[in-house]
């Protein structure tokens, strides 16, 4: 090599060194416990992130800690997975448990939190898990080491339920599917739709099948049909059974016009508009069409109905997703951080999350705003559920949407989307590799 | 990769006898000197940011790989599992929809456009207006379909203002696609259009006036003399729309997609938002190795693509 290449090969080498430590350069923490660093999935025009702020304010005047927060939105656990190999890790994270899990809990990089539990929230008597309703807790998936150990605490809770206006003469809660049908021949007798549903959201028309197949045929029978590799989960005759049921709803045309073919929110619109009965929604519904809602709109959710022979039963469970902290194994703050989780879930604070936010909190002794009390209440008197259990984001793209689509929009029986998805199931698997 | 060649060619003339050589006069080792220098930084960049990330790439296409575990040797299984994938067909497929039948309709629509552009009066203004549509952000495009094309959307009321009862369902599985092209078409056009001008406004005007005198039609006068005159142009062209079609991710993204958590109708991905969807899971652990297989796999079709493209458009260029 000459000496220009050499000398070139200098540049080059000094040049590349200098952009890899300007784009590996960050802040390392000292880990002394005066300062811990939080990620938080909300923006810092959120009303929680104005409920966490005031919090986060009083405990570095209560307790001299400082919390370096960043409002990292919902894309928080992407941005958390490649820091995870880094030591580089924030001590604090929240986000709902199904995004947690991949990437703290399946990658066993989350804290044991049990500890928290046992003890009360700061300033108060009571253990944490007394004045929790610890049964939401139940549906979470468990450490990949099967410990049992707790890896989140949750500060805000959301259900699936029924919606409907109850200033309309027309609607009443059905107990029973039957009930529902009732209902909805009635009104399509006055020319009204019953039920309104966005189809463009896989998850929300999902919820149908997945609750009545949960009504049928009981707890884990999606779970099967979902995460047994062999596809025989979905052979089960309670699956069939719903599937059925789900296009007998389609077939009558109880479903509001156009669910087929519009662009999200469309339809939860039309259906504050009154345009229909039913909406099976979130609990985070009143909130986004409150404005479109119609004068005198009487927000009041209904429990899914039972659809076994024997009415109510035991299969009465509701679909729950939590919200809340989780620890990062590697955090060098893990003790300060866990001072803020205690000292946020006392009820003084943690109430901001339902007054302020207008949201459902795991506390039973927080009442949540009037809107979501019919929601809340069921939530504290059912066992709660996960929907759709087992399935992960590219299930429900790759295998569930494109098939259940077609039954939900009228264009397959229920022995062709049984078909298909057992099909798309398989390709899943194989290409699971 | 101009910067590549560009060094490659200063090579070349070791080849030329002893005396072409122009390796001593001060002026050649004095510029032998700085090329280096010059080019290094370019290099430099190159390799870190676009090199460097390609060969990991394809290194880790050989792997599993969930972004913080260790990597473990998969071999072939990312592409195996990439073919018993039916949807990553069906993204391919569409980006290959999109590359030959909007690039088609792009083309075709540019050309005419520059026919009917080239004598009218305030010709300026009217290409300012058909390029608009390009500097307007895609998500703008996706954000309004919704508002245009929902069942009680603008082209509906419109529709049934003019009687029509049954209008199509725009925004229905099998419709999206089509109309997702459809809007590729309006935004794209007007980009090729000011370039396709900028060529055809060199080409001298008495070979028009020529070809008029001696009888010929529009379609005759674009054939013999726009197409042949502007054809290097028209080659550039063809590039860059391959190149950008096979990015097309946003508007897809908007259009199908929603504020909320799930992204667009699988049948309507893109190879760019296979990758993106596969790799950004939500709920899922990544699979690096199949995304970064994804990757290579669309970059090696394209490149195929692009190389062919060239061969097929070679032509010596007409002098004028």
């Amino acid at each position: 090599m000459s000496h220009t290449g050499i000398r070139a090969a200098a540049v080059v080498l000094a040049s590349a060194a200098v952009l890899t430590s300007v784009t590996g350069c960050g802040s390392g923490s000292g880990g002394d416990g005066k300062s811990f660093t939080y990620w938080s999935m909300w923006t810092e025009n959120e009303p929680q992130a104005a409920v966490l702020k005031s919090a986060i304010k009083s405990f570095e005047k209560d307790t001299g800690v400082k919390v370096n927060v960043q409002w990292q939105g919902r894309t928080v656990m992407e941005k958390l997975a490649p820091t995870l190999t880094t030591g580089k890790v924030p001590d604090l994270v929240d986000q709902s448990d199904d995004k947690l899990y991949p990437t703290l809990v399946q990658s066993k990089r989350a804290k044991n939190l049990s500890h928290l539990f046992d003890k009360p929230a700061t300033g108060e008597k009571k253990k944490l898990s007394q004045v929790l309703k610890m049964g939401y807790m139940s549906y979470l998936r468990d450490q990949p080491d099967g410990s049992g150990n707790k890896w989140l605490v949750p500060y805000e809770v959301t259900s699936v339920n029924l919606w409907y206006d109850a200033s309309d003469k027309d609607v009443r809660p059905p107990k029973t599917w039957d009930e529902l049908l009732d209902i909805c021949a009635a009104l399509k007798k006055k020319d009204r739709a019953c039920i309104a549903a966005d189809g463009d959201q896989p998850v929300y028309i999902l919820w149908w099948l997945d609750y009545l197949a949960d009504r049928i045929g009981g707890d884990g029978v999606m779970k099967k049909a979902i995460t047994d590799p062999s596809g025989k989960g979905w052979d089960h005759p309670a699956v069939k059974k719903a599937a059925g049921m789900v296009k007998e709803l389609v077939d009558k045309g109880y479903l509001l016009d156009g669910y087929d073919a519009s662009k999200y929110p469309e339809q939860q619109n039309r259906w504050a508009q009154g345009k229909a009965a039913f909406n099976l929604n979130g609990s985070w519904l009143p909130t986004e069409t409150e404005k479109f809602a119609e004068k005198g709109f009487d927000y009041k959710a209904a429990p899914f109905p039972s659809a076994t022979e024997a009415k109510g039963g035991k299969r009465n469970a509701t679909d729950v997703r939590l919200f809340g902290f989780a620890v990062p194994k590697q955090a060098k703050n893990a003790g300060a951080a866990e001072k803020f989780i205690s000292y946020f879930l006392a009820k003084k604070r943690l109430s901001g999350i339902a007054d302020k936010a207008g949201n459902i909190t795991p506390r039973p002794d927080i009442e949540a705003p009037s809107l979501l009390r019919d929601a809340q209440r069921q939530m504290e008197s059912t066992p709660s559920r996960e929907q759709l259990p087992g399935s992960v984001t590219s299930y429900t793209d790759k295998v569930l949407y494109p098939a259940y689509k077609d039954l939900f929009f009228g264009h397959a029986s229920p022995d062709r989307f049984l078909a298909k998805v057992k099909k798309l199931h398989t390709s899943y698997g194989e290409g699971r590799n | 990769m101009a910067v590549l060649t560009a060094g490659m060619r200063r090579s070349a003339p070791s080849s030329l006898p002893e005396a072409a050589q122009p390796r001593d006069t001060p002026l050649a080792r004095r510029r032998r000197r700085l090329f280096w220098p010059f080019v290094a930084p370019a290099l430099a960049f190159l390799t870190v940011f676009y090199l460097g990330p390609l060969l990991f790439g394809i290194w880790t296409s050989f792997h599993r790989w969930d972004g913080y575990a260790p990597m473990e040797w998969n071999g072939l299984g990312s592409y195996r599992a990439l073919l018993s994938d039916p949807f990553f067909r069906t993204s391919m497929l569409n980006t290959f929809k999109i590359l030959v039948f909007v690039g088609a309709a792009v083309f075709v629509i540019a050309f005419a456009l520059t026919m009917v552009l080239r004598d009218m009066a305030g010709k300026k203004f009217v290409r300012a207006v058909i390029f608009f549509p390009h500097i307007v952000n895609a998500m703008v495009f996706g954000v309004l379909a919704g508002f245009m094309f929902n069942p009680n959307g603008l082209v509906n009321t419109a529709l049934s203002a003019l009687g029509v009862d049954d209008p199509p369902k725009w925004l229905g599985s099998d419709t999206i696609f089509p109309l997702i092209m459809a809007t590729m078409v309006c935004t794209s056009t007007g980009f090729y259009v000011a370039i396709l001008m900028a060529a055809v406004d060199n080409i001298p005007h008495y070979l028009y006036e020529d070809a008029e005198l001696a009888g010929a039609g529009a379609f005759r006068k674009f054939w013999h003399i726009t197409l042949p005159l502007s054809w290097d142009v028209v080659g550039v062209c063809a590039v860059l729309w391959t190149i950008s079609s096979v990015k097309v991710f946003e508007l897809v993204l908007v259009f199908g997609g929603t504020s909320t958590t799930s992204g667009p109708s699988i049948e309507t991905w893109t190879s760019a938002l296979y990758i993106y969807r596969n790799a950004f899971t939500g709920t899922d652990i990544p699979q690096f190795g199949t995304v970064c297989a994804a990757g290579i796999v669309s970059l090696v079709l394209v490149a195929v693509f692009t190389v062919l493209l060239r061969r097929l458009m070679r032509r010596d260029p007409v002098e004028f």
